[in-house]
């Protein structure tokens, strides 16, 4: 809770030197791991209900409205405001608030507008007759508790690709191992966690768990991903259950090379896109150049912070946005080569005063692992 | 390839008919159907598709039906990832196109006859910002809500999709087994969590959930770091999805033996779960169930505690709640084949919280219960 403590002055500073008065949070209950979750960065609270208000004023003084009694009962419990009520009508509570605080539209800011339902934001600065300052740069400099996070968070993620190496054998299911995995996760305790796997001796992408069973020879791919006090990070690693072949080592040498390249340049003040500029670059050079873009490449990474995030669900080319530190990011040069299949690489790095620090690079480095070539 | 062996291709064709001849009486030239990851039960109804974690690349995933052609999935997945996907519907005209929802509305623009199309699946259009969308770019065509006819379509259930309900179920019973080995004092909630969380997986589970409460708190939460102790009394909800089917329930697990109060309230909590499951049949009103639930709570003495957020229930299926609901009010009947997610939340401050539930199948003259465990309270040393 003192964590939250300091995020919520940290806030108020910033609308105090931003000249806001009130800072309006909308919150759905979908928690997405690339967030932003600016809720439960300021409260704690994880909401189960579909819509969430949180009202926070200059001088401290918090509100939060939530869906249903139970979650009440809850935010009452572990919601770190003075009050807590139930909403009826998200529009309806927002109105008669900004009126009872007396609150002018260059003075107020709402953060969380990309959650709400397009047509409710439209409705609501309808009615209010004005469009809502963007509260995103309210959460920035970042927290240290979200680095501290990031780092238990990374740790696990090792510990559940641990508990990959060690389960995964011809004759287990996706599934099987997945449930393993799932263990690991949840007792080293992460809140949450998701893992996309696949197996086959050329994959296409990486899916959630079915029921196939691990063969010999197999490419096992992990993408893991776990959360730990609202921050994700997220590891992806390929396995062969067998000798790899000299082409598949050739071919995931490319990808080694994407990562320490792109990793090199790191610093404050780059642009987030240089670093997908540079992993293109090194994939093309190899000759896949046209595999460098959809379908059979989505993004090269995502901003993982709680609130303060923008670069977002999707690192890409696109992403002209200068790295500051305390952010934190995944990378990961994951690529379909039509020779092997698809193929997994990623850490998670913060971005550090004068560089990085990869969260990952120290018990499962970047490589190929192996199983059983004996 | 598709695999037949969970639903046949003939029966998803059957479903496919129904809505085609739905169409045909309401004049609809087209239907869309939305679907996002966890909100994808109509168009997995028709196609047997789940949609994990891909929404598409505008959002959402679809699939577009027209009167005399085959269905098209569209911007379910990314292109390379189509054999895969292949093997999991039984449709195989699957499209990528850039633009997300542009994609559909490209298709009917190419059709100067369409003019009237249905949509299914409201919340993931809207919530992808894709409704605002496809009427800019379709401003001539008139929509129509089609979403009610689907729940109404799914509202019973097929023996295939029943199997589904009871793996569910089972992943269920043995999370409860597990907890009934693993609870005790000094052991931490969030680990007795991941041995079961484990063990569902371990049966088929996709998705596992779970909420707990503890006597000191008032509603259900997620899990922590909270040590178990001598005299806990922990309510425990369920929830597990397999093959795309949702179960619940809840249980309660004690270390000790609870207060004498807390046994009358938990003996409130069975009469009153045992007289909705006899309420419930082919034919009986979802309020007349309801009145002798809470008739009965009320007269232990409990109606007050009933925790009405939480509610008696709901169908469960493809969706985790589904019409109809066990409400006062409910204009609903109870037809042969539902799947009912039936519980009893009752919370006394100082006293503890009793969660009973399980997931029924809707039968003629009454309901087979799907879970085995016992509704008893489990006690612990």
């Amino acid at each position: 809770m003192r964590n939250v403590e300091l995020r919520k002055e940290k806030t108020q500073e910033a609308m105090k030197r931003e000249g806001i008065d009130l800072l309006i949070v909308y919150s759905s209950n979908n928690n997405r791991i690339s967030g932003p979750r600016y809720l439960y960065y300021l409260t704690g609270f994880i909401p189960l209900g579909p819509h969430n208000l949180l009202f926070l004023q200059v001088d401290g003084k918090s509100e939060l409205f939530v869906s249903s009694n139970a979650d009440a009962m809850r935010a009452k419990n572990e919601a770190y405001v003075d009050e807590v009520k139930v909403l009826n009508n998200v529009e309806d509570v927002v109105i008669t608030y900004i009126k009872q605080c007396q609150a002018v539209p260059e003075r107020l800011a709402l953060a969380g507008s990309e959650d709400m339902e397009p047509v409710l934001l439209e409705s609501l600065q309808a009615k209010l007759g004005y469009r809502f300052k963007d509260g995103k740069t309210l959460f920035f400099p970042i927290d240290p508790s979200e680095i501290e996070a990031a780092k238990v968070c990374a740790e696990i993620a090792d510990a559940v690709f641990e508990t990959a190496l060690q389960y995964s054998r011809p004759g287990i299911t996706e599934y099987e191992l997945v449930a393993e995995l799932e263990y690991t996760a949840r007792i080293k305790g992460c809140d949450d966690n998701f893992t996309l796997i696949s197996s086959a001796k050329h994959n296409m992408q990486l899916h959630w768990a079915t029921d196939r069973r691990l063969q010999k020879g197999d490419i096992v791919l992990f993408e893991i991903t776990p959360v730990y006090r609202g921050v994700a990070t997220q590891l992806c690693r390929s396995l062969v259950l067998g000798r790899p072949s000299e082409i598949l080592q050739e071919k995931y040498q490319i990808l080694q090379k994407a990562l320490v390249e792109s990793l090199a340049i790191i610093k404050p003040g780059v642009l987030a896109s240089e670093i997908v500029r540079i992993q293109n670059r090194v994939i093309s050079e190899a000759g896949y150049a046209q595999y460098c873009k959809p379908p059979y490449m989505r993004a090269r990474g995502h901003g993982l912070n709680i609130a303060y995030n923008p670069i977002g669900i999707s690192l890409s080319e696109d992403s002209k946005i200068p790295l500051q530190e305390g952010l934190i990011l995944v990378l990961h040069p994951n690529q379909y080569i039509p020779e092997v299949g698809y193929l997994a690489l990623g850490d998670t790095i913060v971005v550090t005063e004068s560089g990085y620090e990869d969260l990952n690079a120290r018990r499962f480095p970047g490589r190929l692992y192996v199983k059983g070539d004996d | 390839m598709f695999d037949e062996t969970r639903i046949p291709r003939g029966l998803y064709k059957e479903r496919l008919k129904k809505v085609k001849e739905h169409m045909r009486e309401k004049r609809l030239d087209a239907l869309i159907i939305a679907g996002q990851a966890h909100c994808c039960e109509n168009l997995t109804y028709v196609t047997g598709l789940l949609l994990g974690l891909w929404r598409g690349p505008g959002g959402a995933g679809y699939c577009l039906i027209t009167a005399d052609q085959e269905p098209v999935l569209l911007n379910v997945c990314a292109s390379r990832e189509i054999p895969f996907y292949k093997a999991l519907t039984w449709v195989s005209d699957i499209r990528v196109s850039p633009g997300g929802v542009l994609a559909v509305a490209n298709i009917i623009k190419g059709q100067p006859s369409v003019k009237k199309v249905g949509l299914v699946g409201i919340s993931p259009l809207v919530n992808s910002g894709d409704y605002v969308l496809l009427k800019k770019e379709l401003g001539h065509i008139e929509f129509t809500d089609e979403t009610l006819f689907f729940e109404n379509m799914r509202k019973t259930k097929d023996e295939r999709e029943f199997d589904a309900i009871r793996l569910a179920c089972k992943a269920i019973d043995v999370e409860c087994e597990t907890l009934s080995r693993t609870i005790e004092a000094g052991v931490v909630i969030r680990k007795a969590e991941a041995e079961a969380d484990r063990i569902a997986r371990l049966e088929g589970a996709r998705d596992v959930r779970m909420l707990w409460a503890t006597q000191e708190m008032g509603a259900l939460t997620l899990s922590s770091e909270r040590i178990c102790k001598a005299g806990d009394i922990i309510a425990c909800y369920f929830a597990t999805e397999v093959l795309g089917y949702w179960a619940e329930a809840g249980r309660v697990f004690t270390i000790g033996k609870p207060s004498d109060e807390y046994m009358r309230m938990y003996s409130a909590g069975l009469k009153a779960l045992a007289a909705g499951e006899n309420a419930i049949r082919a034919g009986s009103l979802a309020p007349s169930v309801y009145k002798r639930m809470i008739d009965e709570l009320k007269s232990s003495g409990y109606e007050e505690n009933f925790v009405a957020e939480y509610g008696f229930g709901h169908g469960i299926g493809l969706s985790i709640a589904e019409k109809p609901s066990i409400e006062e009010n409910a204009n609903v009947t109870f037809e042969e084949n539902m799947a009912i997610s039936i519980r009893v939340p009752i919370q006394k401050r100082g006293v503890g919280f009793v969660l009973i539930g399980e997931t029924v199948k809707v039968l003629k003259d009454g309901v087979e219960k799907l879970s085995k465990y016992p509704t008893e309270i489990t006690m612990l040393e």
